[in-house]
């Protein structure tokens, strides 16, 4: 007789210890610049010094005399070099193929127009500086309201104007309600343009692999998507190209789509015979990486007199700088579809457009176009609660959409799924301990140090929409997972997954799902990540907040799918039917062992096989199930449902310094609903990793070009990152509402931190100096603040 | 005309390195590349960011902006050393159960600013987060937001 069941050793909901840290802690872990092969070639790039001009012609002779130099190459040295096409493609979108290097035109300081490939860096550095490049300058672009003025010159002189792409959202009559509103609130609110600034820089190796492929390593958080681009601008069969994804230091959306520069390297080192390398260096991370942000939100918003929203009527525009480039206007769009928020509004027009500029183009980064909208209505929000005489929280109250709504969809046509908003704001609220922080706050009106505390809420797309539906959101690629699980003959598992492990814990989270299906120990499961060999494909990279959630329900799926062939295989061990048995965690009677999956007779569980010997079975048989393929593996494609949108709300306390405009963010409450939670400790760092960068671009972060379009930040000198003692401590609120749409019932965490926290804190620092002067733009910067308190003041 | 190479000896890990460098070799260069200590991360180059932290004679010292000479009679110890060390496995461990790192790249010099304030004598209260927040100032992490890392050390003061 067995003993009874064990508690099921479930791994998920517990803080399991992430993989990779031994090797990191170790200095074992190896990135890009840390891969080494016999031979390496430096790549280093010939960049524009000006913003606009026509290229007249180019001269690479100097530099290929260079000793130590082994190719110089154009565009025109390149036939047959293809270019990148956008990921995102909406109606009516303009083109602008995305070449490695400039042909024509130059359309930003920065932009390369040559190659170098030498035996070091150093000398490819040198050379690339004697390539010498006739210019005819044209006049520059450097705002989306220059390249908006009807007689500006046009980045693309076969384009009508300026505009790359637009999409409009219109339900009711927003006009009318406007016009019939107690209290219309209407502001610009501006996200600057931020550097998503990954610590490790972009990086690639290509090596020929001597029959005609390609091995590329490349820092990215989508090797598929690497895979595909290059194979398309090279014109070669994709089974000719591998991508290894080695350690990622840090990607944040700025990774997350091709780049041409990767099949240009891919291209030399096919045509040099040898492996070339270029690791971005940091002065040219500003210029050779998109951006993230830089859009503005003109927003009207009518509200009752009890401060119920009736309509809302904005226009989101986002500087794309000079490329329409991968993500097109996808950040524009995103964040238009979630302006709304989770609040019940009847009458919404929504025109978001994408604008070509000359500067660097801007993509995806963290948030994808949420933060800068949500600031937008957040702001909006506590404008008119100020102007209504009602409290911040009491707007949002007034405005939520209630469990009872759920599923609901919102004008833009997203569906929320589940959650409870006013619940979860108010539990943030209590915790925070708001009315009194309030009224600390009125205390210190007057004093050197002013203080103010602010809200904002949020909603977090994630998960991604079903792959039918990706047409609909412009994105030409799906969203689906595909995996394979096999179980080894000892009974151990291997997951292999598309998805990339970028430091974010997706291997333990993927391997916590697993090991709770087929009821083993976490410890029995690896995942194997981050190379286009494995049976494994993940169709839009790791990002979007996706990785937990689809890449999980495919992990779901796939284990399934395994137990389905361990209940077969135990019942003919067992000589049973398939549905007499039943997988359990059980000890075996007198055994004081871990507990053990078993496959057992439901009528007498002591009748039971181990996984174990399953396994084994499986692989070294003589007699097989009927009908049953031998070995135990599992390859599945999960397309996901549809969006599983994520909540929270922030609350903040600041302390504004009067004399020199300067803010400190005392506190933090950060309530948020991620569905389930998986692993806890990787929720905590998501959120605390997001929420630090989007402190940094709420207070100091900040991309600019002089006057010339030339970059001001060049270095992490004039780009301040957040240190530790920028963060405050950050209080977590949890609520859990699993996803009815996933099996897991889990939603995505990793954009989640960015989302609101720049409302909140512009929300504080303006309750901080009083409401006379209406804080619109970020970065809140010293000078900002100071600005607005003297203006305020002056009233 | 080459510039005359400059010697340089010191104590890596607990064994003697002898080399013969061009006198601008900065160190970051010499021990990643020609001495194969990879866990030198370069996040800028320039001194900014702290990912190449490495202990000189116990003080953390930023090794991109150190010249190859400078490090001449000292002792040196990265990442690859600390499992040697009792002191500074500790770290490691605390890094580990604490999920003191995501992507990694910043972890060798963040490492190197935790050992040099826990044994930073002058520090009245190791475990003061107030504190621990601004000795992490000298390295920047774009992954993590500080939280965990700030808890790591404060166990790691407690006990002491
Ligand atoms: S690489 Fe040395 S401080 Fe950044
Ligand atoms: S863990 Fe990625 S920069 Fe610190």
């Amino acid at each position: 007789m067995d003993a009874p069941t064990a508690p099921s050793c479930r791994s998920t909901g517990t803080s399991v210890r992430r993989r990779g840290l031994a090797r990191i802690v170790a200095g074992k872990a190896a990135y890009v610049p840390d891969q080494h092969l016999p031979g390496t070639l430096d790549v280093a790039f010939a960049r524009s010094p000006v913003a606009h001009a026509h290229i007249r012609s180019i001269d690479i002779g100097r530099a290929a005399a260079l000793p130590g130099v082994v190719a110089v190459r154009t565009m025109r040295d390149l036939p047959g070099l293809g270019s990148l096409s956008s990921t995102w493609e909406v109606a009516g979108q303009r083109h602008c193929p995305e070449h490695a290097l400039a042909t024509d035109r130059l359309r930003h300081v920065g932009q390369a127009f040559a190659v170098v490939v030498a035996n070091d860096r150093a000398t490819a550095e040198r050379a690339a500086a004697l390539v010498e490049i006739d210019l005819e300058p044209l006049p520059a672009l450097l705002s989306v309201d220059a390249a908006l003025e009807p007689d500006a010159p046009r980045l693309y002189p076969d384009w009508p104007d300026n505009e790359a792409a637009r999409a409009e959202w219109l339900v009711g009559d927003p006009d009318a309600a406007l016009d019939g509103a107690a209290l219309v609130v209407e502001e610009s609110f501006t996200s600057q343009r931020v550097h998503p600034l990954s610590l490790e820089t972009r990086g690639i190796l290509a090596a020929p692999d001597g029959e005609g492929g390609v091995t590329l390593w490349v820092s990215t958080q989508a090797p598929h998507q690497v895979k595909m681009a290059v194979a398309s601008a090279l014109g070669l069969p994709e089974h000719r190209l591998r991508v290894i994804v080695p350690n990622v230091g840090g990607g944040f959306g700025m990774k997350a789509y091709p780049h041409a520069d990767e099949a240009l390297l891919a291209r030399l080192a096919l045509d040099l015979g040898r492996p070339v390398r270029w690791i971005e260096d940091r002065r040219e991370s500003f210029v050779s990486s998109a951006m993230g942000r830089d859009q503005r939100v003109d927003l009207r918003v009518g509200f009752d007199a009890t401060g119920r929203i009736l309509a809302l009527d904005g226009v989101v525009t986002l500087d794309k700088g000079a490329l329409i480039g991968q993500s097109s206007l996808g950040t524009a769009w995103v964040g238009a579809a979630f302006l709304p928020g989770g609040y019940a509004i009847p009458a919404v027009r929504i025109i978001a457009r994408a604008i070509v500029t000359n500067t660097p183009q801007t993509g995806a980064y963290r948030g994808y176009g949420q933060p800068e909208t949500n600031l937008a209505l957040e702001r909006t929000l506590d404008i008119a609660a100020d102007r209504l005489g009602i409290s911040p929280a009491e707007i949002r109250q007034r405005n939520f959409i209630v469990p009872a709504q759920m599923p609901h969809m919102i004008a833009t046509g997203v569906t929320l799924d589940s959650g409870d908003y006013p619940r979860l704001l108010d539990m943030t609220l209590e915790r925070f301990g708001y009315e009194e922080a309030r009224a600390r706050c009125a205390a210190a009106a007057a004093s050197p140090v002013r203080r103010g505390v602010g809200i904002a809420c949020y909603i977090e797309t994630s998960n991604m929409a079903p792959s039918a539906a990706a047409a609909y959101l412009g994105i030409r690629a799906g969203s689906f997972d595909l995996l394979t699980i096999r179980m080894e003959p000892t009974g151990h598992v291997r997951i292999d997954t598309g998805q990339t492990e970028l430091g974010q814990g997706i291997s333990i989270t993927l391997a916590q799902l697993c090991a709770d299906e087929l009821m083993m120990p976490v410890e029995d499961v690896v995942v194997a990540h981050g190379d286009t060999a494995l049976p494994a494909f993940t169709s839009y990279g790791t990002a979007g907040s996706a990785g937990a959630g689809v890449g999980g329900a495919a992990v779901i799926k796939g284990a399934a799918r395994l137990r389905d062939k361990l209940l077969l295989w135990g019942a003919h061990l067992l000589q049973l039917d398939a549905a007499a048995v039943e997988l359990a965690s059980a000890r075996p009677l007198g055994d004081e062992g871990a507990p053990r999956a078993v496959v057992r007779d439901k009528a007498d569980p002591g009748r039971q096989v181990a996984v174990s010997e399953i396994a084994r079975a499986a692989y070294f048989f003589h007699s097989a199930p009927d009908g049953v393929d031998p070995g135990l593996e599992a390859s599945v494609g999960y397309d996901p449902p549809g969006f599983a949108i994520s909540y929270g709300a922030v609350a903040v306390e600041v302390a504004v310094d009067a004399e020199t405009g300067k803010v400190a963010i005392e506190r933090m409450t950060f309530g948020h609903d991620c569905g389930r939670v998986i692993n806890p400790a990787i929720v905590e760092g998501q959120i605390s990793g997001a929420v630090a960068q989007a402190i940094g671009a709420t207070l100091y972060e900040a991309a600019r070009y002089d006057e010339e379009g030339r970059p001001l930040s060049t270095s992490l000198m004039d780009y301040m990152l957040p240190l530790a003692a920028d963060v405050p401590p950050i209080d977590l609120v949890h609520l859990e509402t699993p996803s009815p749409l996933y099996p897991h019932g889990v939603k995505g965490v990793g954009e989640s931190g960015t989302i609101a926290v720049p409302a909140a804190i512009m929300n504080a620092v303006q309750h901080a100096i009083g409401t006379g002067t209406t804080l619109t733009a970020l970065p809140l910067s010293a000078e900002r603040v100071w600005e607005a308190m003297r203006t305020t003041a002056q009233i | 005309m080459q510039p005359t190479p400059a010697s340089v000896s010191f104590d890596l890990n607990g064994a003697a390195v002898s080399e013969q460098v061009p006198p601008a070799t900065l160190l970051a260069a010499l021990l990643r590349d020609r001495l194969g200590m990879k866990s030198v991360r370069l996040g800028c180059g320039e001194g900014v960011c702290g990912s190449c932290s490495i202990l000189v004679d116990g003080r953390s010292m930023r090794s991109c902006l150190m010249l190859a000479a400078q490090a001449d009679g000292t002792s040196i110890t990265t990442v690859e050393g600390y499992a040697a060390r009792p002191d500074l496995a500790t770290v490691q461990a605390a890094f580990v159960e604490g999920f003191g790192a995501q992507c990694g790249f910043c972890t060798s010099g963040m490492m190197a600013t935790v050992a040099e304030y826990l044994a930073d004598g002058s520090v009245s209260d190791h475990g003061d987060p107030v504190t621990i927040r601004s000795a992490l100032n000298a390295v920047a992490c774009r992954c993590t937001g500080y939280q965990q890392i700030v808890r790591l050390v404060a166990g790691l003061a407690g006990e002491r």
